[in-house]
């Protein structure tokens, strides 16, 4: 649980990160000329806040299978895009809304693959560091491992 | 039941006698687990008996209550649980990396990330097993010294 709870304050912190990054560059595009208030700087924090919403829901303390874990990343996806658009639209809907709309349910979907991808090159770093402790632990037991 | 530890001069080889009416399943417990601190482990392969020593093992899982030992190229039943393996190897390198698997460090070759913040550690034959989540900071703690 400790290691889960770690895991979303991680995924926390790059998500709000993105949102930064995704509002910058979908500002621009959409709306360059929008005056936005103070209040813009809370919305990646709520946005990191929900979008580890359905990671802490969804804990399980069994160890998953590759095909489950894929399964419920899928699930989680699609329920973080819920989420934010709901959080982000509410019920009001209307066709002038559709291009912002695509807006958000494209950076939900490519924030959630670099969270990944950052994850993965982060673990990459942790499993290089392991495999060289791994060595010199092994070399300094040497004489007792067998030669298999 | 009583126990007697005699000390004997460093000339003699060490022995473990047990004195029984009979060699029942708890005595055969007994033998195993000496074996076991002695180096070797009995496990059954096509219904034939086989000391499996220590050294040549590379993890021990737990599949469906049964436990299997796996060396190099051959897998080994037993009627050790892996719970049991985790408390008398733990001396001897090895390490419970998941709910199900109980690995001997001195056989891993490298680690690999695996999804969702779980780790690969590819051995010495190019099997894979999973290190999960909740395992990782022992495994770290082992190798790097820092438990």
């Amino acid at each position: 649980m400790k290691e889960h709870i770690k895991d979303n304050l991680m995924n926390f912190f790059i998500i709000v990160t993105l949102v930064n990054i995704a509002i910058f560059i979908w500002g621009n595009l959409l709306a360059p000329d929008q005056n936005i208030t103070y209040m813009a700087f809370i919305v990646p924090i709520i946005d990191g806040l929900l979008g580890i919403i359905p990671g802490l829901v969804m804990y399980s303390k069994r160890e998953l299978t590759m095909k489950q874990m894929i399964l419920r990343e899928i699930i989680q996806l699609v329920s973080i895009e819920l989420i934010i658009l709901f959080f982000t639209f509410g019920f009001s809907f209307n066709a002038t809304k559709i291009p912002m709309m695509i807006a958000v349910i494209v950076s939900v979907a490519v924030i959630y693959l670099l969270v990944i991808v950052i994850r993965y090159f982060l673990d990459l770093r942790s499993a290089r560091k392991m495999t060289d402790a791994l060595k010199i632990f092994q070399e300094s037991f040497s004489s007792k491992a067998d030669p298999d | 039941m009583n126990i007697n530890v005699k000390k004997i001069g460093k000339n003699e080889e060490e022995y473990v006698e047990i004195g029984c009416y009979e060699q029942d399943g708890r005595v055969n417990d007994i033998v195993r687990f000496v074996k076991s601190l002695d180096g070797s482990i009995s496990g059954t392969k096509d219904d034939r008996i086989y000391e499996i020593p220590v050294t040549s093992i590379y993890y021990i899982e737990s599949v469906d209550n049964k436990t299997f030992i796996y060396s190099s190229k051959d897998c080994y039943e037993t009627t050790h649980k892996l719970y049991e393996f985790e408390q008398i190897l733990k001396e001897r390198n090895f390490l419970r990396i998941s709910k199900s698997v109980v690995l001997n460090i001195m056989k891993a070759e490298s680690v690999k990330p695996a999804l969702n913040g779980r780790f690969s550690c590819i051995l010495r034959n190019g099997e894979e097993v999973i290190i999960s989540r909740k395992y990782v900071n022992d495994f770290k703690e082992l190798i790097t010294g820092r438990g």
